[in-house]
């Protein structure tokens, strides 16, 4: 315990307070503590109030000096921006053997600047040609390709060789061809029959995140099985490839058709509504041709972004995103091996947001030139997000050629962990038998992250290659006595991936005299829940339904998609509940009236359903995270709802919250701000996802991210009006569903969560 | 060519000619120039030091270009290579002789005329509002190195303190220590501002 009044010598900590005490009340105001320095210093805080006002001294000050931040501006004597940056170029010209320091400074930026264009302009050709040649062998349908990389036409010279007019009719906007003869017919015909997605004119990009028809991030299509239990697919136990059949022929290059399409696509005149269509026509397997991936490629590198015209059509924003979603498609389509590389350096530095987009689209690829080049994409000089990107799009084909390749990123040693995680959930569903004993040998790796992977991919295997089923089954017995309740949690999921032969390891695992962790039983009784539809309490409950289950001699049916609730109870009531659980609520002005209502009722009930299955001696602690513009704890720590007084109070700040009439939904900061309490286990967001497309898309790749370094399970409840009763929705979702919906599915999913939504 | 990232621009400078080097190292600074010149004058305490030494950073970021190892963010190699710089100024500072007005002229809080006001304040306000910040600023400069670093990093920069750590060279709990003493500090010394204003 510190005594507030230790001093310490003069000049250390200042003020009448020890170090370590100002040490605490200054990282609070950074968000920097552990839960239990938090717990104590609001212990402190709460007994002197000199203490208190000490902190918000140093809260003023932190404030007055970033207020001192715009230091550059008006600097006198150091001239306008733009001459320093000439006076740059200048040292740096004499820095180098090459530089011309008798130029006037104005002329040489303008060199410069020109110069740097067309470096990049050309590096990215040259590029494009050492990948040709290093895939000729990949794509041998490109043999012409090959021999003309030097020698591609230049994309913006295009418009003044070709006639400029802009189509009537936009190609694959609608069934009909186009009636403009000068476009290239639409795609329709020449769809490869082993296109998962049935061919559309005018196909909703699901690749988009930022398109809210959009279903799903691994492409599937609408369904009410979760992914959790893969079906057995055709190849399952087999460890080589079938032989394939003789692929259709690719039809040939139509080179003129592409210029003019290209020509189309880049024409400032081009109606807005028709440039998307044009794009995504970039996918004809007749325009495979550098030119097509070059144009692609610059699409999704936003090259087009600042030359043409952007705007809204019938309400719908057509500008950057709409194109990049456009040219994903087309990637998918055209299903090369190319077409791979350019969706992959797609995923370039700040772009990370395009992830889950990016996947989507390799996850539609099927052809083994493809997968290949994605199983290579893990073995070359490739990014994180690169990397992690194929290896999702791997498990989503499931095409065994990617096996070796997931398998060496498995059990590289100095594979990061978010990696290693996603190469055993690959593993397990590509469905090969070999992956049985280096998962098994994953559930001891030292990192949790991994450790969790392991289990989740050893459900998959079970679930897909019945004679693996067992043996996932002993071994994941054994990780749900795993130290770390995510392990734990993520065992008892894959236990019911397996499908029947997990259910009594999982009834066995509600019995406290075997389970002592409440935190771990909970993990398990929701799982026997979401398999029965019946909320199974104590292990005597559960065996009861399995004896039932057996003696009528069903094989156990997939989870439903939505699961209804007793209106009496918390659709969260039997959810896995761990240890440290935050609850963020929504607090913008969106959230007013009958969603705020439902929300503190819904969150009221959650915590006394969570405090209901923990006894005194056991640990609940909660916190609430409010979030609107800027995310905010409740409480300085966290409280013990557990404990009558504990709850109580809990519930008395939820009482006294509000949401803010003019404030905005950034989720966001408030996921961030959960960075800096790495022990919370669960999250429950309560959120109506009120934000544009994009800026979710970028939420949820920052989620992802975060589960690199900690795992954590979240539920989401989507308030749509806040009026209607609320149900667990464990479907795939609904390509006409808003994109707050989609956010929140794919968030709860994507980390193991229930997601909730009103009926 | 804003597309790329900042790694992939200093990643492009491997190998390639001086004049391309230069056009990236350019564009490096074209994104990053106003907040080292900031973070340098929180370090030095002079406008015209900061933008001299801004500016070598960037031409050592050009020279050292091929040592660049992708461990890191460029941002955190570039702050690094900067804050390298303000300390041999500084310890050459304290060895040559001072010249007398030399950091303070250079202050535009001492420039009350060239500062733009506060927008909507009235001139009793806004010379309130400037003292307020020549204040800060000065207390700022007061601060040893090592707590100034922190503050500028952490407080000005806005930067986490695992970045400030990676940027100083030292542990987090350094940051986190260093920091609550800077504050201390300059609570110490602007409590009589805290204590008289209020609109702080």
């Amino acid at each position: 315990m510190i005594d507030p009044r230790e001093s310490t010598p003069e000049g250390d900590a200042p003020g009448p307070f020890s170090e370590e005490l100002t040490e605490l009340v200054s990282a609070s105001l950074d968000g920097a503590l552990s839960p239990d320095e938090e717990e104590r210093l609001a212990d402190l805080l709460a007994q002197d109030p000199q203490l208190h006002a000490y902190r918000e001294r140093l809260r003023r000050v932190k404030r007055l000096v970033a207020g001192s931040a715009p230091l550059m501006a008006g600097a006198p004597g150091a001239g306008s921006r733009q001459d320093a940056l000439a006076e740059l170029q200048a040292r740096l010209a004499r820095a180098s053997a090459g530089g011309e320091p008798g130029l006037g400074l104005q002329v040489k930026l303008g060199i410069l600047a020109c110069v740097a264009g067309l470096v990049l302009v050309s590096w990215q050709v040259v590029a494009f040609s050492r990948r040709l040649n290093d895939r000729s062998e990949a794509a041998p349908q490109k043999s012409e390709v090959s021999e003309v990389p030097e020698a591609l036409p230049d994309v913006p010279d295009l418009p003044e060789e070709v006639d400029l007019t802009p189509p009537e009719d936009p190609p694959g906007d609608a069934p009909e061809a186009p009636s403009d003869p000068e476009l290239p017919e639409p795609p329709l015909p020449d769809t490869p029959p082993e296109d998962p997605q049935p061919e559309d004119p005018a196909p909703k990009d699901p690749t988009d995140p930022s398109d809210p028809q959009d279903p799903d991030d691994e492409g599937e299509v609408v369904a009410e099985v979760p992914d959790a239990t893969p079906q057995p697919g055709p190849d399952e136990g087999t460890r080589v490839r079938p032989e394939d059949p003789t692929p259709p022929p690719r039809p040939a290059l139509d080179l003129a058709a592409l210029k003019r399409l290209v020509a189309g696509i880049h024409a400032a005149a081009t109606p807005l509504e028709q440039r998307p269509s044009l794009i995504r026509s970039l996918g004809d397997p007749r325009f495979d041709h550098p030119l097509a991936y070059q144009t692609l490629s610059a699409i999704l590198a936003g090259q087009l972004d600042r030359s043409l015209p952007i705007g809204q059509v019938e309400g719908r924003a057509i500008g950057p995103e709409e194109w990049k979603a456009a040219a994903r498609l087309a990637c998918a389509r055209l299903d090369t091996a190319l077409a791979v590389r350019v969706l992959l350096d797609s995923l370039q530095g700040d772009q990370t947001s395009d992830g889950p987009a990016v996947e989507a689209a390799l996850g539609r690829m099927r052809a083994p030139a493809s997968v290949e080049a994605m199983a290579q994409s893990l073995t070359g000089r490739t990014t994180l997000v690169q990397a992690e990107a194929a290896l999702r799009a791997l498990a989503a084909v499931g095409d065994p050629l990617g096996y070796a390749a997931v398998l060496e990123v498995f059990e590289n040693d100095r594979a990061p962990a978010i990696l290693v995680r996603q190469a055993a959930l690959a593993l397990g569903a590509l469905g090969n038998d070999g992956s049985l004993a280096p998962l098994k040998g994953g559930l001891g790796d030292k990192r949790s992250i991994v450790r969790a992977g392991s289990a989740g991919g050893l459900g998959r295997l079970g679930a897909r290659l019945p004679d693996c089923a067992e043996a996932s089954v002993e071994a994941l017995a054994g990780a749900l006595r795993d130290k770390e309740f995510a392990v734990c949690s993520a065992a008892a999921e894959a236990l019911a991936a397996v499908g029947e032969p997990g259910v009594p390891t999982l009834i066995a695992c509600l019995n406290p005299s075997q389970e002592p962790r409440a935190a771990v039983r909970d993990a398990a009784r929701e799982q026997l829940w979401l398999l029965s539809g019946r909320p199974l309490a104590d292990a005597a409950l559960a065996a009861d339904w399995w004896r039932e289950h057996e003696q009528a001699g069903i094989p156990l049916a997939q989870p439903t998609a939505v699961l209804a609730v007793d209106p009496d109870q918390s659709p969260l009531a039997y959810a896995g509940w761990g240890e440290r659980v935050v609850f963020m609520l929504d607090t913008s002005g969106s959230m007013r009236g009958p969603k705020w209502t439902q929300t503190q009722a819904e969150v009221r009930r959650a915590i006394e359903a969570y405090a209901a299955r923990r006894t005194s001696k056991d640990r609940a602690w909660v916190n609430l995270l409010a979030f609107a513009d800027a995310p905010r704890f409740v409480r300085p720590g966290f409280a013990n709802v557990a404990s009558r007084s504990g709850r109580a109070g809990v519930l008395r700040l939820l009482e006294q919250l509000k949401p803010v009439e003019v404030a905005q939904t950034n989720l966001l900061k408030a996921m961030q701000a959960l960075d800096a309490i790495p022990e919370v286990d669960t999250l429950v967001v309560f959120s109506d996802a009120g934000e544009s497309p994009a800026a979710l898309a970028r939420t949820f790749d920052s989620v992802r991210r975060s589960l690199a370094r900690r795992p954590l399970r979240i539920h989401t409840v989507w308030l749509s009006g806040g009026a209607g009763p609320l149900v667990v929705d464990r479907g795939a979702g609904h390509p006409d569903d808003p994109a707050g919906a989609t956010f929140m599915r794919r968030l709860a999913r994507e980390t193991g969560g229930l997601f909730v939504r009103e009926r | 060519m804003c597309e790329f990232s900042d790694e992939a621009l200093i990643l492009g400078c491997r190998g390639a000619g001086e004049e391309r080097a230069r056009a990236l190292v350019g564009e490096l600074a074209q994104r990053h120039l106003d907040r080292v010149v900031g973070f340098l004058y929180g370090l030095t305490g002079d406008a015209a030091v900061a933008h001299d030494l801004a500016q070598e950073a960037f031409v050592r970021v050009y020279r050292h270009r091929e040592r660049y190892r992708e461990v890191a963010r460029f941002s955190t190699w570039l702050y690094t290579i900067a804050r390298n710089l303000a300390l041999n100024e500084l310890r050459n500072r304290q060895r040559r002789p001072q010249v007398y007005g030399a950091s303070t002229t250079s202050d535009p809080a001492l420039h009350p005329l060239d500062a733009a006001p506060a927008s909507g304040a009235s001139p009793v306000e806004a010379a309130a509002e400037q003292d307020l910040q020549h204040a800060v600023r000065a207390a700022v400069r007061s601060l040893q190195s090592p707590y100034r670093e922190v503050v500028v990093l952490c407080d000005l920069e806005e930067r986490s303190y695992a970045e400030a750590a990676e940027i100083l060279g030292v542990p987090i709990g350094t940051v986190r220590s260093r920091l609550s003493r800077a504050r201390g500090r300059l609570e110490q010394r602007l409590r009589p501002l805290l204590e008289r204003g209020g609109s702080a």
